[in-house]
């Protein structure tokens, strides 16, 4: 059992009862709660980090987001971008897990109009796509193109660390499933937590740093120049070519 | 060393903000800019300016009236477009934006009311039956014109105008807020966007009025009113200037000497965008124009003033487009840049931008039909006051 699962179970069984019978209490919540019927409290604050050099790239944490979250085939919450670099005499491939970063002061948050789109107690940001009036807005401000227009529900959609899942004690499904250990879930308010740990052990990064949305998702070994908007050359396909092959499916 | 950086993978973000919303942002500012011409005789008492006047106030109504529906066509959930208004945030553009398009509206909608009584009331002494009482309604239930009547007029209408000013002016402000405010988006971010916004709206709006005075406003000869097309003209010209003057600054400041994801957008912009926006969008449709409006041996050469007019106007679309669209095209993340061309039927496609023309054509049409909005009919009303103040005056001397 790898560390941070073990972890986390420590956490159900031992303080976290209270969360475990709060959760039996209250009836399922949807990922997307009301922000007056937000169950969580700040206890804890979920982040994320991720290990570069742990990460090969499978894409089984963007199967296992979609199934899990029943994302529509063309949409993603997390991908992994995928890079070759081209260092003249070397190569080598890059690869940079995406999904949302839970930001500590999300744009996406503050320009929504209907406040559909808020930031739970617990840190988890998450639209409640009874209220979305899918305007479209939060997409815009997001730095991270964390968001997308759901075509099923036309609201606004993203990762939300899976909080039906977290919420019962779970990891999320891309964590779960990770291969290679590369993405680490857990309590940054717990010093004695893996992520906490990991933190301070090791220099990590964020993306787009300037933007100041000091971001909960940390990556240790991102290279600067993945940082922001990748300069270079595109995937070579338009998205109208992505929507006629997908018609075809 | 930075490598060459090939994408393999990647998700594509489109463009999310359709044609509609240039359109929403293109028909606000007319509004705006036709409510502020109709102040200009209202509120600051330029009688140059009277003769299109209450045309102005239609032009600005029925503007808003069809503006909004292009952003409930963009909307995911289209049948929760109301539910902005309980559900609200402060922080929000698009928020305000939900009461400023339902108060501005309603204020002209009062000014009209004052603004066009004298004329319902000289309808309403024509008229019989049932329009008679139609009109007379219309007049505030009184159908006589004095110079009481005139004065209280006068008064609201200038009182009401006074309050539509910041009103009409944030109806547009901010729509350059709501893309001011995402600093995600390199072209949109930045504190000009809304007065850069509200002076381009000055020249759509000032040339679109320019032609409708061109195309429906006649003097009592019948003749077309050139003298106030040259006035309007001129206005123009320097309204256009001051657009290009701030675009000076916003493009030098801010993409030439800033950093990062804004260095971006002078590729796009001026090296893949060259064609649309440096040539078609400014000098095209704002440099030459504001020379032909400038220069007046060139203005009395009369096709070529309407037709400077007509590319403003689609030139100020074109801006807003280049904006709204050109930003979004711009990935935030994925190397490169998308490109996007809308389709033609269909949710989020050309037709929806026709619809939303003719659907204001329509309300135009009818509008302009049914209110009392030429000056001629006016005029023996301004005799009968003239008349009526000078008896006045007389008793007072007497
Ligand atoms: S990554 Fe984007 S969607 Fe997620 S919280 Fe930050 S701004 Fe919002
Ligand atoms: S799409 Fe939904 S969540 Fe996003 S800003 Fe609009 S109402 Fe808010």
């Amino acid at each position: 059992m790898n560390s941070d699962r073990r972890e986390f179970l420590k956490f159900i069984v031992g303080g976290a009862a209270v969360a475990a019978s709060a959760a039996a209490v209250i009836p399922k919540q949807e990922a997307t709660a009301a922000a007056p019927n937000d169950p969580s409290d700040s206890t804890h604050r979920w982040g994320m980090l991720i290990d570069l050099r742990k990460c090969i790239g499978c894409q089984a944490c963007s199967v296992a987001c979609s199934m899990e979250n029943d994302v529509p085939l063309g949409y993603h919450r997390t991908i992994v971008s995928t890079y070759e670099l081209d260092f003249g005499d070397t190569a080598r491939r890059a690869t940079l897990p995406r999904l949302c970063n839970h930001c500590e002061n999300p744009p996406c948050v503050e320009v929504c109009p209907t406040q559909a789109t808020y930031k739970r107690h617990d840190g988890i940001v998450v639209v409640d796509n009874e209220v979305c009036i899918g305007c479209g807005y939060c997409v815009q401000a997001c730095p991270y193109d964390a968001r997308f227009i759901n075509p099923e529900t036309h609201t606004a959609d993203k990762c939300n660390f899976c909080v039906h899942r977290t919420e019962a004690g779970l990891l999320p499904a891309c964590v779960e499933t990770c291969v290679g250990g590369a993405r680490i879930f857990g309590d940054l308010n717990d010093p004695n937590s893996e992520i906490s740990r990991l933190l301070r052990e090791h220099s990590t990064q964020v993306l787009k740093p300037e933007m100041g949305t000091d971001p909960r998702v940390f990556y240790i070994g991102l290279s600067e120049y993945l940082q922001a908007k990748v300069n270079g050359e595109p995937v070579p396909w338009t998205e109208e070519e992505l929507q006629k092959e997908l018609a075809q499916l | 060393m930075n490598p060459h950086i090939i994408e393999i993978i990647n998700a594509i973000h489109g463009i999310d903000w359709s044609l509609v919303i240039p359109q929403y942002f293109f028909f606000t500012g007319i509004s705006a800019a036709a409510f502020l011409i109709s102040a200009l005789t209202y509120v600051f008492g330029d009688e140059n300016y009277r003769p299109i006047a209450k045309l102005s106030l239609i032009v600005a109504f029925t503007v808003l009236v069809a503006a909004p529906l292009n952003l409930i066509a963009d909307l995911g959930q289209q049948g929760r477009f109301y539910s902005l208004f309980y559900h609200t945030h402060a922080t929000s553009p698009m928020s305000w934006g939900s009461f400023l398009l339902t108060t501005y509206p309603l204020l002209i909608l009062l000014e009209g009311i004052f603004a066009f009584r004298a004329g319902f009331a000289r309808k309403a002494q024509k008229a019989s039956g049932g329009m008679k009482k139609l009109y007379t309604w219309l007049a505030l239930g009184n159908d006589q014109v004095t110079a009481q009547t005139e004065k209280r007029d006068h008064k609201w209408s200038y009182l009401l105008g006074a309050i539509g000013i910041p009103f009409a002016i944030a109806v547009h402000g901010y729509t350059g807020y709501i893309l001011g405010v995402v600093r995600a988006r390199p072209l949109w971010h930045t504190p000009l966007m809304p007065i850069t916004f509200l002076v381009s709206a000055m020249v759509s709006g000032i040339a679109f009025m320019l032609i409708l005075t061109w195309l429906m406003v006649r003097d009592d000869q019948g003749r077309i009113p050139w003298k106030l097309i040259d006035r309007l003209a001129v206005l123009l010209g320097w309204t256009i200037l001051t657009d290009l003057t701030i675009r000076l600054f916003w493009y030098s400041i801010g993409f030439f000497y800033s950093y990062g994801s804004y260095q971006d957008v002078i590729q796009f912009m001026f090296v893949d965008h060259f064609v649309d926006t440096v040539i078609v969008e400014m000098l095209i449709a704002l440099v030459i124009p504001a020379i032909v409006m400038l220069i007046p041996a060139l203005r009395r050469i009369r096709p070529l003033l309407i037709l400077s007019a007509l590319v403003t106007v689609a030139g100020v679309w074109l801006f807003r487009w280049n904006t709204v669209i050109g930003g979004q095209e711009i990935p935030k993340t994925g190397a490169g840049f998308y490109h996007y061309s809308p389709p033609l039927w269909g949710s989020k496609g050309v037709m929806e931008v026709v619809a939303n023309w003719a659907f204001w054509i329509f309300l135009f049409i009818l509008f302009t039909w049914f209110l009392p909005w030429r000056s001629n009919d006016e005029m023996e009303i301004e005799t009968d006051v003239t008349e009526q103040s000078a008896i006045l005056a007389e008793g007072g001397a007497q």
